[in-house]
């Protein structure tokens, strides 16, 4: 069993990408399990993934990297033994510390195979973030396994070569891939990265 | 521009990710009578008014505002606000409805959780939709209570929305615009309708 953590700010595109993910393992036949937190007392993504045709458990009302932590590894283990899924995506919420979430999947008693943050970055708020909170993005992205610089259907070109060479001034040890969840590009490259 | 009241108390080694990040998130859920083409406009229409609220606050919309809308068998649609210039996104499609349910949510940065509360409600308000909203902490006057006063708006639209009860703030003295809350809670000096 793997897990995969889904770490970016609010908007950057991670319930699309998850749903996207579900889907291409879906496909391949494997069992995928969903958990989604969010902050507000009532949950949205649920209602929107349950829509589009998938089940996930929604965990609202904090944030799984600190005042959910025992809900989050409680979810975890009850995941493990009642589904026992190949896959278990977390959509922790945009203002979580994902490498908290890994360091509490890691004591959670689950025993993943693997444990992997795929950070997710906002092109076209980029610059907003970067100067209203820019630590704090910094914080986001630090313990990503690799990065996802999404959303590039709405930057040109040189836009994309600036932020992602931001990107790797601040992170050089981590693998950066420029996508679109809306068009698709390159996520057949994240399935194989994932892999 | 307004800090995040709750991390004025704490040092940074004892905030949460919310608190560090001096994040603000409401959530409403509720039904709505009468669902249809205008009334999902109406919606996407509130949700930007709340954008437009938050970017004023806070210089820009950082986060995003969302709403999913459904019915009892999961089918629905999502409205999502995350840029302002892109507007409200709208995925999936929701045929007319008598009665549907939805949630509401709203996490951005650098406002105050308790007039990003008030401002939800308003909005919600002014769609003029006949909205029924869920038993909610009304963050904005810092107790729980029902929803379920009954308030007639000049289009003789009726809708539930209630501060019926003691505790809130009356400006009888003040003749600035008024939501026309029968208990008068409400002083929008900054709010038009």
């Amino acid at each position: 069993m793997y897990v995969y953590i889904l770490g970016g700010f609010l908007g950057s595109g991670k319930t699309s990408l998850l749903m996207r993910l579900a889907s291409m393992y879906i496909e391949r036949k494997l069992r995928v399990a969903l958990l989604v937190n969010e902050s507000g007392e009532v949950g949205v993504d649920g209602a929107t993934l349950k829509a589009e045709g998938y089940d996930a458990i929604e965990l609202p009302n904090g944030c799984i990297c600190c005042s959910l932590s025992g809900t989050l590894q409680n979810a975890l283990r009850n995941i493990k033994s009642d589904i026992d899924p190949d896959i278990i995506i977390i959509e922790p919420t945009g203002l979580a510390l994902p490498h908290k979430v890994k360091e509490l999947v890691r004591i959670s008693m689950i025993d993943p195979d693997g444990c992997f943050i795929i950070g997710i970055v906002d092109v076209q708020r980029f610059d907003d973030l970067i100067k209203k909170k820019g630590e704090f993005f910094k914080r986001q992205m630090h313990g990503s396994d690799f990065i996802l610089v999404n959303k590039s259907d709405l930057a040109n070109p040189q836009r994309l070569d600036e932020i992602k060479s931001w990107m790797s001034s601040e992170f050089p040890e981590k693998p950066l891939l420029s996508i679109s969840v809306k068009t698709g590009e390159n996520l057949d490259k994240v399935y194989e990265m994932m892999k | 521009m307004k800090q995040h009241e709750h991390a004025e108390h704490k040092g940074p080694e004892h905030e949460n990710s919310i608190e560090e990040a001096g994040g603000a998130a409401v959530g409403f859920t509720g039904s709505i009578t009468g669902f249809n083409a205008d009334a999902q406009a109406r919606m996407a229409d509130a949700l930007y008014k709340i954008g437009k609220w938050v970017g004023g606050e806070s210089g820009v919309l950082l986060g995003h505002i969302k709403c999913a809308i459904y019915r009892e068998d999961g089918s629905g649609v999502t409205l999502n606000l995350i840029d302002m210039d892109n507007g409200v996104e709208i995925h999936g499609t929701l045929e007319p409805s008598d009665k549907v349910a939805f949630t509401l949510m709203c996490a951005v940065l650098d406002v105050d959780p308790a007039e990003l509360d008030h401002t939800m409600h308003h909005v919600l308000e002014d769609t003029n939709l006949d909205i029924e909203l869920e038993h909610h902490d009304c963050h904005c006057h810092g107790h729980e209570h029902e929803h379920e006063d009954l308030h007639e708006h000049g289009n003789g639209h009726e809708h539930h929305h209630g501060h019926g009860h003691e505790g809130h703030h009356h400006h009888d003295d003040d003749d600035d615009e008024s939501c026309g809350h029968r208990g008068g809670c409400c002083n929008h000096r900054n709010h038009s309708h």
